[in-house]
């Protein structure tokens, strides 16, 4: 059994996020965690409340916590209505990297929607919000987009790194039953003469825990075109583990990862080492 | 399927690592890699003189000719007896041979498996015989997979006992450990809560650790050590109560917080305890 959590900001309850969950229980049992936090850090209004115009306070305060209520009555009654067992995690605090640390440290997956999550403070995605959640997450976190299809293969990005093997092993670790699905690794480089790095481990691993396993090349710009090239026919779920948390996530802002998410048209799978 | 790499050191197989290898295999239906790793200055007794040593002479070329002899005769009988064991056990498995830099090989291998198993007693080198040797204190902190050390003898596996001091290495370590054996029939399972401090026995997010617990394993029994030598407390456990156990901690080093950080503490775990250490970091 998994325990999965769900993060939603204020009325951005994300439909698309619990089809997704509504899947994964069709797998297997699972206990859903709902993390429910404020949209708007009405704590920033404190400042005038003292200053003596509370209204404009407590009437955020109210706003928000209405907001709040909304979501997690949608919440409860899709986990009852799909019998999913439930509990719900009420932040009425505005999102708070901590928390998330926490309870991400004790679950095994994490689900985020890349179409609803703290949209109301910036809405192109990955927003700061979205990054840095995903980065202090101490579980996988998969991102779905605003419409969710059953995924028919899995799409495994190699790098011949560490990070990219360190996804594809949490993958298997956390859905054995969907590695019966078609597997596809593709290895990606804009270079002609690239050849797969390490392929024999990489083949003798992946056919423990595949049944049904394709390991190819591609020859293009991974960042610029793997989005329209994944998007396809098929629907897919994309692994991958291109996600660093180190001080200089500069230059990671423009990663793999974070352009699949930009695109909105596939659900990611992205594990990371602390 | 799960694959494991037993590393193994040809001119002195481990035979706890092979009996521990076949026991996962046959328990938890795992695929197994013999590794056999090598290290160019490491040989089966001691080389006088090494080829890039100012004083290299021609006797040292013959002595290093002899030694290299023997070295090739006791590598391929080993091959020939792992072989013969594994068969024997009727288990799936395969070798990889030629790893002439020991700790890279095997740190390279990991990337592409779900648990590394190595004898506590193996250093590849003739001049190392610290315990645990830089050989192994260097794989806990390089590898990506978490690692078994196997103590010298092997017995057969009662109990899980996993370490839990509140850091989140220490949480990572049970999450990993669930994934890598998610079914366990036979086994108990223990949760230690070891705690430095003697005034409280209140673990940081106990519900959340019990919750965690709760929905993988249906009974789990729980004991609180409270002393201020964590280590000695929880090898003291270990001994008395749990002889045939595999310890479960989080990570080596790593972690700051991590009461594993101490030199000293691992070192007496690995040292004094006379059951296999499953150990991850995050």
């Amino acid at each position: 059994m998994k325990k999965i959590l769900f993060a939603c900001d204020g009325k951005n309850f994300s439909e698309a996020g619990f089809e997704f969950i509504k899947w994964l229980r069709l797998q297997e049992p699972i206990k859903v965690t709902g993390v429910f936090f404020s949209s708007v850090n009405y704590h920033m209004l404190l400042a005038t409340a003292i200053g003596g115009y509370a209204d404009a306070y407590i009437g955020y305060k109210e706003d928000s916590e209405s907001e709040i209520k909304y979501s997690i009555s949608m919440f409860e009654k899709g986990c009852e209505k799909n019998s999913i067992e439930y509990r719900v995690h009420r932040e009425t605090e505005f999102w708070n990297l901590d928390e998330i640390e926490k309870e991400t440290r004790f679950a095994d997956l994490l689900v985020l929607s890349s179409a609803q999550f703290c949209t109301d403070l910036n809405d192109e995605q990955p927003n700061s919000y979205l990054r840095q959640t995903i980065r202090s997450a101490e579980c996988p976190v998969v991102i779905v987009p605003e419409h969710f299809e059953a995924p028919s293969e899995i799409l495994l990005a190699y790098n011949g790194k560490k990070d990219s093997l360190y996804a594809m092993k949490q993958f298997c670790y956390l859905f054995p039953q969907l590695t019966r699905l078609p597997a596809n690794i593709v290895y990606i480089k804009d270079e002609d003469d690239a050849t797969i790095p390490s392929l024999g481990f990489l083949s003798e691993y992946a056919a423990c825990h595949f049944s049904e396993l394709n390991i190819e090349k591609m020859h293009f710009d991974a960042k610029t075109f793997f989005p329209a090239w994944a998007a396809g026919e098929k629907s897919k779920l994309v692994v991958t583990g291109s996600y660093g948390r180190s001080g200089i996530s500069g230059i990671l802002s423009k990663s793999f990862a974070e352009e699949i998410i930009r695109n909105k048209n596939l659900p990611v799978f992205i594990a990371h080492q602390c | 399927m799960k694959k494991i790499i037993a590393a193994l050191d040809g001119l002195n197989l481990s035979e706890s690592v092979t009996d521990y290898a076949i026991y996962l295999a046959r328990e938890f239906d795992a695929y197994i890699v013999a590794c056999l790793l090598e290290e160019v200055s490491y040989h089966s007794e001691l080389v006088k003189n090494e080829i890039w040593w100012p004083y290299y002479s021609v006797t040292d070329e013959k002595q290093y000719q002899t030694i290299s002899k023997k070295d090739e005769a006791v590598k391929s009988e080993s091959l020939k007896k792992l072989r013969q064991k594994f068969d024997d056990a009727g288990i799936q498995y395969t070798v990889h041979k030629d790893k002439y830099i020991a700790l890279q090989s095997l740190v390279k291998e990991g990337h592409f498996a779900d648990l590394i198993l190595v004898d506590e007693n193996y250093s590849f080198s003739n001049y190392d015989h610290n315990k645990p040797s830089h050989f192994l204190r260097d794989l806990l902190t390089d590898a990506v997979c978490p690692v078994i050390i196997t103590p010298g003898k092997f017995v057969p596996i009662d109990r899980f006992v996993f370490a839990y001091d509140g850091s989140p290495s220490s949480a990572y370590a049970i999450k990993q450990f669930s994934y890598i054996f998610p079914h366990i029939k036979k086994q108990e399972i223990e949760i230690v809560l070891v705690s430095n401090d003697k005034s409280t026995s209140h673990l940081p997010n106990h519900k959340l650790l019990k919750e965690l617990l709760k929905q993988r394993y249906p009974s789990v029994m729980q004991s609180v050590l409270r002393r201020d030598n964590a280590a000695e407390a929880l090898a003291e456990h270990i001994k008395t109560e749990n002889k045939n156990c595999m310890l479960i901690m989080g990570a080596y080093k790593r972690n700051p917080v991590s009461m594993w950080v101490h030199h000293s503490t691992a070192d007496k775990l690995i040292s004094d305890l006379n059951v296999p250490l499953f150990i991850t970091h995050n």
